[in-house]
């Protein structure tokens, strides 16, 4: 690929200065988790972690949040398609349609979709007029909340690692004869693959940790729409050890897939 | 006046001045007086009151859910005056040496059964509150409107059918006033300040649960001397007044 360079490493003297702030920008990242890790009770850890209270939190999240990713990967993919391929009226304001999750506060992400989709907005009533399905209360309400905040993070990402494909492949391809549908399947999609992989993971990532949307759109109750980052908040309000505890499963779980997901897919050399 | 005493009349001003850290001319003192969310309305109300009687000071208020506020002021989150809702919420500020001082109370509040406006659920009585066909609203385990919510449920021997614990009293309020949910147990003040969107359903005559709010100055402030006049003020009758119009009871 003419666009990527390779870097090779070589042995720059790193200047002092620069390692000085390097060093504190991992600080910054470092010290509230080293913190959060001396507040554990260790001790009690067990019998805190296996809380029915804590395993319906992470059923709960780990449910909403890859709902939410194969929902932005179906929808998601295509519409970042679209955009990098397609040149049509509009498409700016689409661009900036699906940024704008990322920018606005979540609870106004909750608020925009409770009055949409509520039991009295202007979807949710039709909605429960013909199916009697509420959505609010609902994992549905979790999963929809959790695919609007997140699906931007994928669009963008796929979008982007289109745009920066070159095309010389899949016109070679089309000279060879293979279809549209094999070109996509065959060639682009596996040529974007790392970006792909990586925009699901932020997705993914992004949906795990939603907070403000949920509770605003959602509500909180336990098993049913309370997400671990909820479960954290409440359990703030009660019984401080079982936040920390709730705290301490959601960095190891967000770590080991971020960790685990860099070696398998991430691996820039 | 002769003018050698005009202008050391002016010195001392100027001193006074710079003695007590500003001046109506100069840029007002802040006072950071974090209050539990049930007070917000009337909070604000009192704020504009006494910055209209002390122009030279800006009330900065804090509007949080009493134990945010808690874990706030524990983990040393700037804070003059804290006014909570809950009698046991001051105990572990006290504990912590944060409390200057003594806890007064300024006001009570009962908590109620609301529905919104137009009553989608039909709901006529507590017992609906165990109808798994309705949605109902509490506030979460530890939030005080939550604990007084499941204690009014117990007195009147309701096995409520729970759709949502919200984390706070304002997070309730919304989604009860947009007809969200069915009802919900919210403050009476509540019920009061929704200007009419929300209708309050008489409890069963016996059963009720009301909180009260404790206001103290907090240990350690940079205006303690204004920290002490808010606080007289809270406790003054011109904001047990204020406090009466939004539905809060007399301590």
């Amino acid at each position: 690929m003419t666009r990527r360079h390779h870097t090779r490493r070589t042995n720059v003297r790193t200047p002092a200065g620069i390692a000085v702030l390097a060093g504190v920008a991992v600080a910054v990242f470092a010290v509230p988790v080293v913190g959060l890790f001396l507040g554990v009770p260790w001790m009690e850890l067990p019998s805190l972690v296996t809380d029915p209270f804590v395993l319906d939190a992470l059923r709960v999240s780990l449910i909403s949040s890859v709902a939410a990713v194969v929902l932005a990967a179906v929808l998601g993919v295509p519409l970042a398609w679209t955009l990098a391929r397609v040149d049509f009226r509009g498409r700016s304001v689409v661009r900036a349609l699906v940024t704008l999750p990322l920018v606005l506060p979540p609870v106004v992400a909750g608020a925009a979709l409770l009055v949409t989709l509520g039991r009295t907005g202007v979807i949710g009533e039709p909605i429960e007029a013909v199916t009697g399905l509420v959505l609010p209360f609902s994992i549905w309400a979790v999963i929809i909340a959790n695919t609007f905040v997140a699906m931007p993070f994928l669009v963008i990402t796929v979008e982007g690692a289109l745009l920066n494909l070159d095309r010389r492949y899949e016109e070679a391809a089309s000279t060879l004869g293979a279809r549209r549908w094999t070109i996509l399947r065959r060639v682009t999609l596996p040529m974007i693959a790392p970006s792909l992989v990586a925009g699901l993971v932020l997705t993914w990532a992004r949906a795990f940790g939603e907070f403000g949307a949920t509770v605003t759109f959602a509500g909180s109750l336990a098993g049913r729409t309370q997400t671990m980052p909820l479960a954290v908040f409440v359990a703030l309000q009660s019984d401080r050890e079982a936040a920390i505890a709730l705290s301490l499963v959601m960095v190891v779980v967000s770590l080991a897939v971020l960790l685990a997901l860099r070696d398998r897919w991430w691996r820039i050399t | 006046m002769h003018p050698s005493v005009r202008r050391s009349a002016l010195v001392a001003v100027a001193i006074a001045c710079a003695l007590a850290g500003a001046c109506a001319s100069g840029s007002p003192r802040e006072v950071i007086v974090s209050a539990a969310s049930s007070l917000a309305g009337a909070m604000e109300e009192v704020e504009a009151r006494y910055e209209a009687l002390n122009p030279d000071v800006d009330i900065v208020l804090n509007i949080g859910g009493t134990p945010l506020l808690v874990e706030q002021l524990l983990a040393g989150a700037p804070a003059d005056v804290v006014v909570l809702a809950g009698d046991g919420a001051t105990e572990s500020l006290e504990s912590a040496g944060l409390v200057r001082g003594e806890a007064t109370k300024v006001a009570t509040n009962a908590i109620g059964l609301a529905v919104p406006q137009a009553n989608p659920g039909g709901v006529d009585d507590v017992m609906d509150a165990a109808d798994p066909e309705l949605l109902v609203g509490v506030c979460a385990i530890g939030v005080p409107c939550g604990d007084l919510a499941r204690s009014v449920l117990a007195q009147a021997g309701v096995d409520a059918r729970i759709d949502t614990s919200e984390p706070n009293v304002l997070a309730l309020v919304t989604k009860l006033v947009s007809g969200e949910l069915d009802l919900g147990f919210v403050y009476t003040t509540d019920v009061l300040g929704s200007g009419g969107r929300l209708t309050e359903i008489a409890l069963p005559s016996g059963v009720g649960a009301s909180t009260t709010y404790p206001a103290f100055a907090v240990s350690g402030s940079d205006v303690p001397d204004l920290a002490d006049d808010v606080l007289a003020f809270l406790a003054s009758d011109t904001v047990a007044e204020i406090l009466g119009e939004y539905g809060f009871g007399a301590p």
